[in-house]
């Protein structure tokens, strides 16, 4: 087929939007919006539809094989492409199909450009990377694979059948499937893999996978922007409010990007992200228009209210916007003199759904818009502890996600996570560490 | 006969949409692609699977879906009674209000019984 | 009454509405999308994305899976346009064009869209993977809970007009539409044709919560069949409520075909901009509305068309 294939078809299907599936990494915060709003790429929410796999950032060693794994899984014609920050010399050992593009680079134009010899057959398509290995050799005896010893209990073509499991509803004893859900899942942020035993579409139990750890090995170093610099920069030397402010807005609007995505509102989400890219203070009445769009009922208002609801305990422990959002009013911008001066107080929600999270953040967006815009030169000395735009995760989320999730349908679980805004990288998290 | 061909017309669409669609997927590739172990895996996310994805899926709505049967069996009642009303006069329209209010009671007990949710 | 179509004429007029569409509603999408984003509109790309899209997909491979059943999987895009390309063939384009002029085409367009749920579902179920199948199942749930409000919408425009034969349908509203004298039965129409295509707020098996869904792991010509029959059953949908509601081929100074198509490209513009205004819902808070809030006006609507038809 590829062979005889009409030139009239290679033409049109070489100007099409590069489908493209967006593996996020370590430090890769901006990358997603980036995608979401270049013209010749269309981010895909399954490998499968893909052409190109962008990575980007740092994928750390632990995470390095569920990579390979969704390589193989786009379809062929297939290429790779590694948006990173440094390191470039490591790939021609680890990965060498891939096509290296660091911060300089432009990669809107190689994501074309992949796409275009895949299609035309200039370059050819990257075989797969795991090897070719069958897990158990059990193939049954009739035509469809059926019968045989081993049926019930056993392992049919590599895998056993699904086991029962009581249900927590209404008692009846039907299977129970566990899924990682793994580390790639487009809504789940960077790294986080999750267990979940599904019964039916609701999740029966959820077991937290292993975390990323700072400062791990890997490949790819992270792409570090403005909105990761502006706080990192604060372990070094003073940096104004105004910065510090602007950035935080554009991190909360990046997150807004990918909920709007979640919930279908593409066309939105690709506003957001336009929006996020050239932010500047005197557009704080822009982002309160849209907040109010986005609380209509039909739009976010009734998906999204009474979603996984954090009690104030639990709250506590989550803080950051979480908590401030659950009606705990702590943070740690009114410790610091420069604030105080602006008058600051904290933006506070009372329920602590998934519902005020979002309003929460984005209240917090449009706050951080107008102390920017008023600020002026006022400065924070550096190592001062200030509040980051995603606070680290509790250490104890092995059990506060499982209370979060359990007994919730699959969509809200999802909806839960998302609006959590979880980031595991310590620089991500921008918390400045303390001067020596 | 102008029956007789108004269906032959709606199967001869059937059949050849279909055979149509088959056709453009055979022209693409009819043959099972030369696939490694790694490229089946369902995706999930990038980690393999556990178990096989079929299982006695537990289909929560199954109560819901008794309620719809019901229903169903009444839209069968109502197809003709909406091609005769207009000779039938007023004594239809309170039959079929009659009709109508029985089954709403059904859905009525649906809710109150909380089957129209399942988290 | 009406001189019975040659079936290749309704075979090539079914298939070609289909095609144009299924890229009409495409380029729609995008165009609406462009205006929603407000990033600038690029027409080109609005209006050749979709060729070249499809050009795309007919040089992709196809997706094998592990342990799948793969003529159910071949047969679930397939059946889905068939379907739809069958619910349009018994919606008149004007007084004599009409692909299958059957007596109980309402039936039969209920029955082609009842018959939708499978489809859907074997896409989903097929390829022995989880999220595709919850998907699939979460389908099911939503197909029983549009189907009653969409056949109650659509039984209430047959009492006036005494018949369940379409083109009598659209010639009962001669003198009045039936948007004027039977109000609730658009917006109910719309509400549960935007549920039975999936499309926008009710994307429940194809969401983006499941990576794709049921779509998650097509690829090539199977998704872009997949993607044609979703376009098509909209095309479908807004055909048939064009006939029902608003009089159909009915208008005057143009010819008839021309109001059809008018009228359908405005329900149409109504149905794929729902996917970029409003968010996917809660499917729990959707089968509730449908049962507790829906039927009970649909049923008020048979009521009222009756009244009205006295």
């Amino acid at each position: 087929m590829t062979g005889r294939r009409p030139p009239w078809l290679t033409m049109l299907a070489a100007d099409a939007e590069v489908p493209v599936f967006v593996a996020r990494g370590l430090g890769a915060s901006g990358a997603a919006s980036h995608l979401r709003t270049a013209p010749r790429v269309h981010v895909v929410d399954s490998p499968r539809a893909a052409t190109v796999l962008v990575v980007v950032g740092h994928i750390p060693d632990t995470l390095l094989p569920a990579l390979r794994q969704v390589h193989d899984q786009l379809t062929t014609p297939r290429a790779t492409i590694w948006w990173t920050g440094g390191g470039t010399d490591t790939f021609a050992t680890s990965w060498p199909q891939a096509l290296v593009v660091d911060a300089t680079g432009d990669v809107d134009a190689e994501i074309v450009a992949a796409h275009r010899g895949l299609v035309s057959g200039s370059r050819s398509t990257e075989p797969p990377l795991l090897p070719d290995i069958d897990p158990v050799e059990w193939r049954g005896v009739g035509p469809y694979g059926h019968g045989g010893s081993g049926m019930t209990g056993g392992v049919p073509f590599g895998r056993p059948l699904a086991g029962r499991g009581d249900d927590l509803r209404d008692g009846l004893t039907l299977d129970v499937v566990p899924v990682w859900v793994g580390p790639f899942f487009p809504p789940f942020p960077a790294g986080l893999s999750l267990k979940v035993t599904f019964a039916g579409d609701v999740v029966h139990a959820v077991e937290v996978g292993a975390l990323p750890g700072a400062g791990s090995h890997g490949l790819g170093g992270q792409l570090h922007d403005e909105v990761d610099a502006a706080y990192t920069a604060l372990a070094r030397e003073p940096v104004t409010v105004a910065r510090l402010e602007l950035a935080r807005a554009r991190h909360h609007l990046r997150w807004l990007t990918g909920l709007l995505h979640l919930y279908g509102l593409d066309a939105l989400g690709r506003r957001v992200a336009g929006m996020e890219r050239s932010l500047t203070p005197d557009r704080a009445p822009e982002l309160v228009a849209l907040a109010r769009r986005l609380d209509q009922p039909w739009v976010l208002k009734r998906a999204t209210a009474g979603v996984g609801g954090i009690g104030t305990e639990a709250a506590a422990q989550w803080g950051g916007p979480v908590a401030r959002a659950a009606g705990i009013a702590v943070d740690a911008r009114t410790e610091l003199a420069a604030y105080r001066a602006l008058n600051f107080t904290p933006v506070v929600h009372p329920a602590g759904d998934a519902r005020d999270r979002w309003r929460q953040r984005l209240a917090e967006a449009v706050q951080s818009l107008e102390i920017a815009g008023r600020a002026g030169d006022a400065t924070i000395e550096p190592g001062a502890q200030t509040e980051p735009p995603s606070p680290p995760p509790p250490g104890e989320l092995d059990t506060l996600l499982p209370n979060l999730l359990t007994g919730a349908e699959w969509g809200d679980a999802v909806a839960s996570v998302v609006s959590l805004d979880l980031e595991f990288d310590a620089h991500l998290t921008r918390r400045p560490e303390p001067v020596a | 006969m102008v029956a007789f061909a108004a269906f032959a017309a709606v199967a001869s669409v059937l059949a050849a949409t279909t055979a149509l669609a088959l056709a453009g997927r055979w022209l693409s590739g009819a043959r099972t692609p030369e696939v490694t172990v790694p490229e089946r895996l369902p995706f999930a996310g990038g980690l393999p699977p556990d178990v096989h994805a079929w299982n006695r899926f537990h289909a929560r709505y199954y109560v819901m879906a008794l309620l719809f049967l019901t229903f169903d069996m009444e839209m069968v009642y109502m197809f003709p009674w909406a091609v005769v009303f207009r000779s039938e006069g007023v004594v239809a329209v309170a039959e079929i209000f009659v009709f109508i209010s029985i089954l709403a009671l059904g859905i009525l007990y649906a809710w109150r019984e909380r089957s129209l949710g399942w988290s | 009454m009406n001189a019975a179509t040659p079936v290749w004429a309704a075979v090539l007029g079914v298939g070609v509405v289909v095609i144009a569409g299924s890229y009409v509603t495409a380029v729609a999408d995008r165009v609406i999308e462009q205006v929603v984003a407000r990033q600038g509109m690029r027409w080109r790309s609005a209006l050749l994305g979709p060729a070249r899209s499809a050009a795309l997909s007919m040089t992709q491979g196809r997706t094998v899976t592990e342990r799948s059943d793969a003529p159910a999987w071949a047969l679930a895009p397939a059946l889905y346009v068939a379907l739809a390309a069958t619910a349009l063939a018994v919606v008149p384009l004007s007084r004599t064009a009409v692909g299958a002029d059957v007596a109980a085409g309402l039936v039969l367009f209920g029955a082609a869209q009842a018959l939708a749920t499978i489809p859907v579902f074997l896409n989903g179920w097929s390829s022995n993977s989880i999220l595709p199948e919850i998907g699939a199942f979460r389908f099911i749930a939503q197909a029983l809970s549009y189907e009653m409000p969409n056949l109650l919408a659509l039984l209430a425009v047959s009492v006036p007009a005494a018949s369940l034969r379409i083109t009598d349908i659209v010639i009962s509203q001669q003198h009045l539409w039936n948007i004027v004298r039977i109000p609730l039965g658009l917006p109910l129409f719309l509400f549960a044709s935007a549920g039975l295509a999936f499309w926008g707020p009710f994307n429940f098996p194809d969401g983006a919560d499941l990576a794709g869904g049921t779509a998650a792991e097509t690829s090539g010509v199977h998704l872009l069949i997949w993607k044609a029959g979703r376009a098509s059953m909209l095309v479908a949908t807004a055909a048939m409520g064009a006939a029902a509601f608003v009089g159909g081929w009915l208008g005057p100074v143009l010819p008839g075909w021309v109001w059809m198509l008018v009228k359908t490209s405005a329900l149409l513009i109504a149905l794929v901009s729902t996917r970029h205004l409003a968010g996917r819902v809660r499917i729990e808070r959707y089968v509730v509305i449908c049962w507790a809030v829906l039927i009970p006006l649909a049923l008020l609507n048979v009521v009222i068309a009756a009244a009205v038809s006295l």
